[in-house]
Formats: C-alpha cells, sequence, structure tokens
C-alpha cells in the first residue's frame, strides 16, 4: 500500500516535470543550447494557464496559450544568440530575468495566484482520482491517489515524445535534430539557413518548459513568479540520472531512441532520490522527538537546491568513462 | 565567351581603420570556365583562402563583384550560396554531422537544395544500396556500416565519407566546387583519392578551385592552371600545357563520344569522296589520330590493309569495340611524332588531326610522315583555315571539352616543312561539325615528285 502511493504520488510529479527535462533535453543536447531561459518560461507557463483559467474563464484554452507563448519566448532567446551575437548562457539570462517582470504583469500585478475549484483544469480529475480510489481501497482511502490524472498525463506525456520522435526523424525535424551552431558549416554547403532550425528547435523546448510549467500550476492550484528559480538545476539532474541509467543498458548517447525516455525516467528516480530524503528525515525527526524547526540538523525544504547539486556533482565525478569534448552529449 | 565565375576588382581589407589593419586582397579580378580544375597557391596569409571565403560569402569583401553564370550573387548569403557552390574543408569534422550516422549525413547531403519534408523520413531503405555502393569506392569496411556515427570514425574515414557526400553532388547541375587544402592532413593514398574525386568533377563541368600547399598536386598534371598568391595579389596566373595529353583518354573515357562536334559514326562524306578518287584502291593505309575508327573502317571496306592509330587508349578500345567491317584492322596506341613502323605506307590520312601538335613539332611530325610513306603513296591532310570561323570552334573546344589550343597551318606550311619533294595534287574545302555548329577547314591530297 505504502509502495503504491510513493509509485503513484512520484509519478504524479513526474509527469509534469517531465516536459521539463525533456526540453532541456532538446535545447541543450539535441541543439547544444544552454537555454538558461526556462527560468523563466517555467512560471510564465504557469502564469499564463493560471491567468487565462482566473481573468478569462476559459480553462481549456490555457495550456494551448502556454505551449504558444513558451515557444515565442524559445524564438526570441535564440534569436538574440544568433542575430544579435549575445552568448547562449547570456541570451538565456537576459530573456530569464526579463520575464521575471513580465509575469508579474501577466498575473494581474501579483506575485502568487490561486486557483479555486472551477478555475482548475485537473479538477474533474481529481474528483475521478477521489472517486476511483475510493472504488478501489473501499471508502476511505488511506491516502492520496492520482490513478485518473496519472493515465491522463501518462497519454499526453507518450503523444508528445511519440510526435517529438516522429518528428526529429523526418526530413525537416533532423535539421532541428542537428541544427546547432557548430554544424552551421554543413547546414550552409547543403543549403540550408541553420539558424531558423535553431529557433525551432529553441521554441519546441520552451514550449515544453511553458507546458510544464502550466500543469505544476494545475496541479498545485497556484502560479508565481518565484516558481521558476533554479528549476533548470531539477531538469539538468533529471536529464542527467536518465542519461547515465539508460547508458547501462545503451552505450550511444547520441542516438535518440531510447536516449528520448531518459528525461522522464531521470525525473522519476530524482522525485524518488528526494522523497527518500524525505522519508530518512522523517525518521531522524521521530528519533530526535521532532526538534525545533529552526534545528539546523534536519532536512528542509529549501536543501532540495544543495541536495541536486550534489547528486549533480556525484555523477559527473563517478561516471566511468571521463567524456571528451566530441561526444557532445558530455559536454554542459 | 560566358564564364561560370567571374570576379572582378575584389579588395578586402580586415579591420579597416584600425592598428591591426590588413589588406588582404588587392584589386584581384579573375575569370573561370566550367569544368577548369585551379589550384590557388600561396604563403600563409597571401590571401587565397580570404579568396575562397568570400566568393562562398563567408566574408564580405570590401569592394568588388563575383558574378556566378552572368549573375551578381554578393546579396546572397552563404546558404544560398550552395545552390551554386558546393564546397569542402580543410577540417574534416567541418563537412560533416558529427553525433549523426553515415547514412543520415548521406541523406542529407543528397537532399541539398531541395525541399526537406515533414512527412518523409529522412533514412529511407530505398536508398541503402544507393549509399553503400557510392562509400564502397572510397572504403569498403565502412560501406557495410554506414550506421556508424561520425564521430567515431578516424580521419582517414572520415575524408572517405566527405568524398562520398561530395560524389553524391555530381550528377547534379555542374556547379562550383571550392575546396580548401582538400588533401593536407591525409595519408597519400587518401590524399590521391581526394584529388581525383576533385578532378573527375571537373572533367563533368564543374568549376573546381583548390586552395594547396600540396606539391604532388602542384607538380602533377590534372589541373588546368595555377595562381598563385602573394601578399593579397597575383604573381602568376598560368594555363599549363601539361596536361594536353592525358586529357585526350579522358575526354574518350568519361564523355559521350558522340555529342563532341567533331566526331560522327562514318566517315566525313567530303573524306569519302577524296578517298574514292584517288588512283589507288589497295595497299597498305595508315590512319592518323583515328578517334573512333570511322574512317579507318572505310579504307579497310574499300580493300586497304589498314592501321588506325590514336594517341589515346581509351580511342583505341573503342575503336576495336567498333570495328564491324569483318577485316582485320591493325589498331594502335601511338603518338603521331613518334610512330614507327617497318612498313612504308600508300596512303596516310591525317583528318583533323594535325592542328592538335604544336608548332614546334610539327616539323618533326611530317619528317616522320615522309619516313612513313611509300614513294608512290598519298598523303591526305584536313585542317582548318585561319578564320573567324575557325577561332569560334576553338573557343568551343577550348571551354567544353579539352583545354588545347588549335594550331592553324595554312598549306604552305604544311608543304614547307615536308621539303620541297611534295605537291599538293588538289585541294578541296571542307565542312566539320554537326547539325548545330559547323566550321570551315580545308583538305589536301599530297604526293611526292619522284
Amino acid at each position: 500500500m505504502d509502495f503504491i502511493t510513493i509509485i503513484d504520488n512520484t509519478l504524479n510529479q513526474t509527469l509534469a516535470y517531465a516536459f521539463l527535462a525533456l526540453s532541456v533535453y532538446i535545447s541543450l543536447r539535441l541543439i547544444d543550447f544552454p537555454d538558461l531561459s526556462i527560468e523563466g518560461t517555467f512560471p510564465m507557463g504557469a502564469a499564463i494557464a493560471a491567468s487565462i483559467a482566473k481573468y478569462f474563464g476559459v480553462v481549456e484554452l490555457s495550456i494551448p496559450a502556454a505551449l504558444i507563448f513558451g515557444f515565442i519566448v524559445g524564438t526570441i532567446t535564440a534569436s538574440l544568440n544568433v542575430y544579435l551575437k549575445i552568448g547562449k548562457l547570456l541570451s538565456g539570462i537576459l530573456v530569464a530575468i526579463g520575464l521575471y517582470s513580465i509575469n508579474f504583469r501577466i498575473m494581474g500585478a501579483r506575485a502568487n495566484l490561486y486557483l479555486t475549484e472551477s478555475e482548475n483544469l485537473f479538477s474533474p480529475l481529481r474528483k475521478a482520482d477521489i472517486k476511483l480510489s475510493n472504488f478501489i481501497f473501499g471508502n476511505e482511502a488511506p491516502t492520496i491517489l492520482y490513478p485518473v490524472s496519472n493515465f491522463i498525463l501518462l497519454l499526453l506525456f507518450s503523444i508528445i515524445v511519440f510526435l517529438l520522435y516522429k518528428f526529429l526523424n523526418s526530413e525537416k525535424g533532423s535539421l532541428v535534430r542537428y541544427g546547432r551552431s557548430d554544424n552551421k558549416f554543413f547546414f550552409e554547403s547543403i543549403g540550408i539557413n541553420y539558424k531558423l532550425y535553431v529557433i525551432l528547435g529553441l521554441g519546441i523546448a520552451n514550449a515544453l518548459a511553458a507546458l510544464s510549467g502550466a500543469l505544476v500550476a494545475f496541479q498545485s492550484g497556484t502560479a508565481s513568479t518565484t516558481m521558476g528559480f533554479g528549476i533548470i538545476l531539477v531538469a539538468l539532474v533529471s536529464l542527467v540520472i536518465g542519461e547515465q541509467i539508460i547508458k547501462i543498458f545503451h552505450k550511444d548517447l547520441t542516438d535518440l531512441w531510447p536516449i528520448i525516455l531518459s528525461p522522464v525516467l531521470g525525473t522519476f528516480i530524482y522525485y524518488i532520490i528526494i522523497r527518500l530524503v524525505r522519508w530518512i528525515n522523517t525518521l531522524w525527526q521521530s528519533y530526535a522527538g521532532y526538534p525545533d524547526p529552526t534545528d539546523q540538523i534536519q532536512f528542509f525544504n529549501s536543501d532540495i537546491r544543495i541536495l541536486s547539486v550534489i547528486i549533480m556533482v556525484v555523477i559527473y565525478a563517478v561516471r566511468k568513462d571521463k567524456m571528451t569534448s566530441l561526444n557532445l552529449p558530455e559536454r554542459l | 565567351m560566358s564564364y561560370k565565375l567571374q570576379i572582378s576588382n575584389i579588395h578586402k581589407i580586415f579591420n579597416a581603420g584600425e592598428p591591426n589593419e590588413v589588406y588582404a586582397l588587392k584589386n584581384i579580378s579573375l575569370n573561370f570556365k566550367s569544368g577548369e580544375l585551379v589550384l590557388l597557391t600561396g604563403h600563409n596569409g597571401s590571401g587565397k583562402s580570404t579568396l575562397l571565403n568570400i566568393i562562398d560569402g563567408r566574408i564580405k569583401q570590401t569592394k568588388g563583384e563575383i558574378i556566378i553564370d552572368g549573375n551578381n550573387i554578393d546579396n546572397l548569403k552563404v546558404y544560398q550560396r550552395a545552390k551554386y557552390i558546393y564546397r569542402i574543408f580543410q577540417n574534416t569534422l567541418n563537412g560533416v554531422i558529427q553525433t549523426a550516422s553515415i547514412r543520415e549525413n548521406m541523406a542529407l547531403a543528397s537532399k541539398r537544395n531541395t525541399k526537406f519534408k515533414l512527412t518523409s523520413k529522412l533514412v529511407k531503405k530505398s536508398n541503402n544500396a544507393l549509399f553503400e555502393n557510392i562509400v564502397k569506392n572510397y572504403n569498403r569496411t565502412l560501406s557495410e556500416n554506414l550506421d556508424k556515427k561520425i564521430f567515431t570514425l578516424s580521419p582517414g574515414e572520415r575524408q572517405a565519407v566527405i568524398l562520398s557526400l561530395l560524389e553524391m553532388q555530381k550528377d547534379k547541375e555542374p556547379q562550383i566546387l571550392l575546396a580548401d587544402e582538400p588533401t593536407a592532413s591525409l595519408d597519400p593514398e587518401m590524399a590521391k583519392k581526394s584529388y581525383d574525386a576533385i578532378y573527375n568533377l571537373s572533367k563533368k563541368g564543374w568549376l573546381c578551385l583548390v586552395v594547396t600547399h600540396d606539391e604532388n598536386l602542384i607538380n602533377g598534371n590534372k589541373h588546368n592552371r595555377i595562381i598563385k598568391f602573394n601578399k593579397g595579389e597575383i604573381v602568376e596566373n598560368n594555363k599549363t600545357q601539361q596536361n594536353i595529353y592525358p586529357t585526350w583518354n579522358d575526354l574518350y573515357k568519361y564523355s559521350n563520344v558522340y555529342d563532341l562536334p567533331w566526331v560522327s559514326k562514318t566517315i566525313h562524306p567530303t573524306l569519302k569522296k577524296v578517298i574514292d578518287k584517288l588512283p589507288i584502291s589497295n595497299g597498305k593505309a595508315l590512319d592518323i589520330g583515328c578517334g573512333l575508327g570511322q574512317v579507318s573502317r572505310y579504307l579497310a571496306k574499300v580493300g586497304y590493309e589498314t592501321t588506325g592509330i590514336d594517341i589515346s587508349e581509351e580511342a583505341i578500345k573503342l575503336c576495336n569495340q567498333l570495328n564491324d567491317t569483318g577485316k582485320i584492322i591493325n589498331y594502335q596506341t601511338a603518338n603521331s611524332i613518334t610512330f614507327t613502323s617497318d612498313n612504308k605506307y600508300d596512303l596516310i590520312i591525317d583528318f583533323l588531326h594535325i592542328h592538335d601538335i604544336e608548332r614546334k613539332d610539327v616539323q618533326k611530325y611530317l619528317k616522320n610522315i615522309d619516313q612513313l610513306l611509300s614513294d608512290k603513296g598519298y598523303f591526305i591532310v584536313s585542317t582548318f583555315s585561319q578564320d573567324d570561323e575557325s577561332n569560334k570552334y576553338n573557343n568551343i573546344r577550348e571551354s567544353n571539352y579539352v583545354e588545347q589550343k588549335i594550331n592553324y597551318y595554312s598549306k604552305e606550311d604544311i608543304l614547307n616543312f615536308l621539303t620541297d619533294y611534295y605537291v599538293v595534287v588538289e585541294e578541296s574545302a571542307l565542312i566539320v561539325g554537326n547539325k548545330n555548329e559547323s566550321y570551315k577547314s580545308y583538305i589536301l591530297i599530297i604526293k611526292k615528285i619522284i
């Protein structure tokens, strides 16, 4: 029972954040653009979805709107780089910081936005979740379960990954897949403007980041301007964990299949780890007799950031093959 | 005459007005024709690579124009110029996508200048055989392993892929190839393959500009000219003469021979009339520069014991294939200046061949004819009279077929060199060419006075 709850709850969280890791996979691994702008796109997706649901009352349009505006932000970041020759990192930072101010305005000059039940796209799903849990586990299900939500999210994720995979294998899509600035000589020699494909690729990546933000907003029922802080590290750690696991079975990380599954797999493992650490903390707290909340010897929510950093560093330290710069997926 | 690529008054100044100002190119003007293979040499920093970069649009010139096929391309971006230009790089990493497989690279290159569709897959099974065949020419083991990623390959293997990508462009409309040190940092075998690939492309009508320091290429004889740069200026722009004879062989080997304006399947009617009118109709005959053997075949049919010689092995091969007379014709690969025989010939025919012999050699050649001709023998010689019409012919041949000047010899020239014992028995006019182009020429029957 406990095991099912853990898997079910982690999956629910995973399926929202996996889009973010997928976004980083596209921007960083495929088009070699370390895109920091998702720090702004992620809360923007949440802000747009929440605002449309709250102020315009059309909950159904919230997800498509997040996707479209995410795409636009991606094209702006990429344009700063390819046309104005601003560095990739700086382009991302500029857009992310600029979006902080814009997100505040999108949410109607507020830093936080709370969604009521009627304004939340996921409300019907939550009701169905509760009904199904009660049906299975009796009238009083011991914990919160998300069977229906997870099914719908998994379906959505599968469709998007499938479409993305098909797209990246098509003639036009392969231009996005390989549309990196270090391939520009090749692209130019076959008569292709690689800049357009960097822009398109980053647009898709940011659309997914905004989608992730929107899903998180509906899951938590709230959007805030600060929810994006450090989120890039979550996505990055998830991606790297997933890659390292898939690498056990499949050596070549430049292949699209099965590496395209590493974001979702990595995100899942990442949240399992977080859950594990929290569980250990609970054990510690009960052992120490629930210490003072300011007591330093315990796990705070803010420690998730340093935990991510440690995971990242450990992975880079213990991996067997110290990658060369040739092996692009290992470059950060 | 139209040029494939015209470079007119190109100036390039890097960092103008700053302390590190460099005058990279000073008033460069060059014209190139289709099918030319040109080597650009010079010290590092002499401006040759800068010129290449200006042609393909990577660097913008300070002044001057680049004209391709008569169109100014200054406003086209690098990727738009791919319509006219294909480029291979010194660094083999630049011409390929490293994280893609060989197959994907080839699929992308085969779609050069076409529309990339959303609905069709990049890697198609239907292309497999084609790709394998192309790669096989350069590296057999690689052709069985097309799913290898480029970053796993050695530099030599990578060059094999780059040459395969180049070969995929071959059947498209002839364009311009820019190659920046294509043989640098390669082992001799791969370097030779690379240069041969470029050479074959130029035979297909591509204009190939090759920046190189490779002595083997510079001392070789496959290029049409060498342009030497020094401090942004052209110090040498030579048309070499070395490659006159090898090109004949290649001409027969690589082109559709019946498209050549001077080639026909049957003997020229005027020459036929001349031969028919001769008082002899048997004996030994020699056909110099037999080409595809149309004259030799006619002579054999009439009843001569015929020998045909040509400088090109390929032509002789074709001659033997085309012999449908049922008689034995003795075809040989030989240089007409040095050809010797135990026999004396009763009839020697030089049909549109003498103009390919340079003026300095023509005396030797005619002495040789004197040696070969029997006392009662006839020498039939035909060549172009020097007037505007034939100049046009010269230009057409030079630009489209072989890089070789036509040497004009008048009746008097030939007689002078043949010594005083010879007289012209008969002279008649001759029109050569095909439906589209025809040129005035003359035909002489020459005989010894005994």
